[in-house]
């Protein structure tokens, strides 16, 4: 239970940007539909790159604190990545629901 | 119980700089080890490669005969306390505490200006509270061994007595394994020092000998 939390507390250090990239990809297949769905798959996981790298070098040093409490790299970035990923899956099946974007519609080319 | 960390055949290159070469380093319960070195003579390279942090070409890492290329994966074994802060911001007293198993009230009657701060967060201290912090967490924590790397660096000459006095009553626990340039510091507690010149580790024997090896000098 520790661990989790521990595994919380470093990815809600940085959540908010993955997060709004994923619903950002989500507004684009509700506009977009379907056959936009492989771009904005590619979309995401290069946003997810760099902003990883970022934070990567960014909270080097709080990595240690985690270390120390037996949490290596490897299980905190997982970790991170996997419940990003989840919330991308979930915002992007669930994009034909959120009605809330149908204003973009009249943005749509 | 009495337990041991050995540390030799410890290989490290950065290119085609030879770093460390030749390396044997011990350390047990219930002694402090100073290690001593000028700038970029490897001495951090060290305490990564013996917390695993750092590859390097070779190295060989015993916690009681035991190898252990990684041992920051075992904090029951060593913990590092790195050269700069490494606690998040974010975090309050109250959770560095929980999360690293440790009574806050021992902390408070040691050090009773935290006494109102246990609910601030880390980045509400000055450099040096945050520093003490540190420094205790990873001295106190249920651990057989623990590295401290510049433990007196950004302290008040009363905050490093205050430490000194922790960090000699914790080490009939723990063994401790300490590098700092306020070497006098090093020295007025540690029961061996070692020298860290030309990619090998010296043990000192006489006092002199931290002259001779080019550290500093002491005339």
């Amino acid at each position: 239970m520790k661990k989790i939390r521990l595994l919380f507390n470093f990815y809600k250090g940085f959540f908010l940007a993955p997060l709004l990239i994923s619903i950002a990809s989500s507004a684009l297949l509700f506009v977009w539909g379907m056959e936009a769905f492989t771009m904005i798959f590619w979309y995401k996981i290069t946003t997810m790159l760099i902003i990883y790298s970022f934070i990567n070098s960014y909270k080097r040093k709080e990595l240690f604190y985690y270390q120390n409490l037996g949490i290596g790299k490897l299980k905190l970035w997982f970790f991170a990545y996997s419940l990003d990923f989840f919330f991308f899956v979930i915002l992007i099946s669930q994009s034909q629901k959120f009605s809330f974007f149908s204003f973009l519609l009249k943005y749509r080319m | 119980m009495k337990n041991k960390l050995e540390v030799d055949s410890v290989f490290l290159e950065f290119g085609n700089r030879r770093i460390l070469s030749d390396v044997y380093l011990k350390c047990e319960t219930d002694k402090i080890i100073g290690l001593l070195g000028r700038n970029g003579n490897g001495k951090t390279s060290l305490m990564n490669i013996i917390y695993g942090n750092l590859n390097c070409n070779s190295k060989s890492v015993r916690f009681n005969g035991e190898t252990n290329f990684k041992a920051y994966k075992k904090p029951e074994l060593l913990m590092y306390l790195p050269q700069f802060n490494f606690i998040p911001g974010s975090l309050s007293l109250k959770r560095i505490f929980k999360d690293y198993e440790l009574d806050f009230h021992d902390f408070e009657n040691r050090f009773p200006f935290y006494k109102p701060k246990y609910k601030s967060s880390f980045q509400s201290l000055s450099g040096g509270q945050r520093r003490i912090v540190e420094i205790y967490i990873i001295s106190k924590s249920k651990t057989q061994f623990v590295i401290l790397d510049e433990p007196f660096s950004h302290l008040s000459p009363i905050q490093i007595e205050e430490v000194k006095q922790f960090i000699l009553e914790e080490k009939t626990n723990k063994g401790f394994l300490i590098t700092d340039h306020m070497y006098q510091h090093v020295l007025n507690i540690s029961d061996d020092i070692y020298v860290l010149a030309n990619g090998k580790t010296h043990l000192i024997k006489d006092i002199i000998e931290i002259q001779y090896l080019g550290y500093a000098n002491l005339s």
